[in-house]
């Protein structure tokens, strides 16, 4: 398994199960809102709220888009964000928000700020 | 976005039947498997179907990381192709795939943040807010918000032992070959992940079960215990 890894990198079968391998001080969470910016639950599009921050990781790989620390900038996110909502399992409104609730500790305080990445 | 098996081979969405196909196949691989003596093609044809299905999965951005059903298929079809068969091996080959996980998962955490990921964990308090608001987003239930509240709240109460828990757990999914030394052995340490499953499960609101299961059915192995349960009676 490991010889596997090394040959083919993060690549079913192959992993090197990296279960929490490290806890940087940021974390994000994803949810869906309305145009009036009311929360909407993330299930009726088909996904749980974890598959939705997982979906982030994965637009932001593929489109090469460094993430975490809050240091993607508005235009990234936006790009990301407009990926996310058209690859919804199930069509979604027409106007629909998605908002990013960014989790950090200044010093043994934890701090949440929610901002709004993608609206159409 | 490609994954794995997918990116060398293109989706094939065109294919015609090819979900009717995909579960059919998997039907007559699972029916096969579940034989009392199965041949070793069901295990091989398992071990491609699930990696072709975790793989599409990954593609598609789910990572619900189930890289180890695949594993299991595998060494059990390696098994009962293996030229002096018996029925042990196949339960012996994918206990190592087990340990195996387990040990590569404590290097992993080595390699990424040192010696100093017990007390790197202080910060597992943005992991439990981010499960726990993750899982407010599915039905905004509000209780799930207070359940994470009241996790944070436990974790400063006792966040002098954090450092000594995590270096603990790091310490038994070092141990866990251990579990290859005999029977006795494979089961303390099934209990003891067990254990630390929960531990997590409760504490962080983050269930592995894509690697807890396996575990628990290999190392525990509750089949095995009611098979043998039946002949005796």
């Amino acid at each position: 398994m490991g010889l596997g890894y090394a040959a083919f990198g993060e690549q079913h079968p192959f992993s090197r199960f990296p279960m929490y391998s490290h806890f940087p001080n940021w974390a994000y969470s994803f949810y869906l809102c309305d145009s009036s910016g009311h929360a909407i639950p993330s299930q009726t599009y088909g996904l749980t709220g974890g598959a939705l921050g997982h979906q982030f990781y994965t637009w932001c790989q593929h489109l090469d888009i460094p993430y975490g620390y809050a240091k993607e900038s508005q235009e990234q996110l936006w790009q990301v964000g407009d990926s996310m909502i058209q690859h919804l399992p199930k069509k979604p409104e027409p106007s629909i928000q998605l908002w990013r609730r960014y989790f950090y500790y200044t010093g043994d305080q934890m701090i949440s700020q929610d901002e709004c990445i993608f609206k159409r | 976005m490609p994954h794995g098996l997918w990116k060398g081979l293109l989706p094939k969405h065109s294919w015609p039947y090819y979900t009717q196909a995909f579960w059919a196949a998997s039907l007559i691989s699972v029916l096969a498997y579940a034989q009392k003596n199965p041949k070793s093609w069901s295990s091989w044809a398992l071990f491609g179907l699930t990696t072709w299905a975790v793989c599409m999965e990954e593609s598609n951005g789910i990572h619900n990381r189930n890289a180890l059903i695949s594993w299991l298929f595998f060494v059990q079809a390696v098994a009962a192709s293996w030229p002096n068969k018996s029925s042990k091996l196949a339960l012996q080959f994918s206990a190592q795939v087990v340990a195996g996980t387990y040990f590569l998962s404590a290097l992993s955490k080595l390699l990424d943040a040192g010696l100093d990921w017990p007390i790197q964990g202080q910060r597992i308090g943005l992991q439990i807010a981010k499960s726990c608001h993750q899982a407010w987003a599915d039905f905004l239930d509000p209780l799930q918000l207070e359940a994470g509240s009241m996790q944070l709240s436990n974790l400063d109460q006792y966040s002098s032992f954090l450092p000594v828990i995590l270096g603990l757990a790091l310490l038994l999914e070092f141990a866990a070959p251990l579990a290859l030394l005999n029977k006795t052995s494979k089961w303390t340490m099934g209990w003891l992940l067990v254990a630390m499953h929960l531990g997590i499960f409760i504490s962080m609101n983050i269930s592995l079960l894509g690697i807890a299961i396996p575990m628990f059915f290999v190392f525990i192995n509750p089949l095995g215990w009611l098979l043998s349960l039946n002949k005796q009676t």
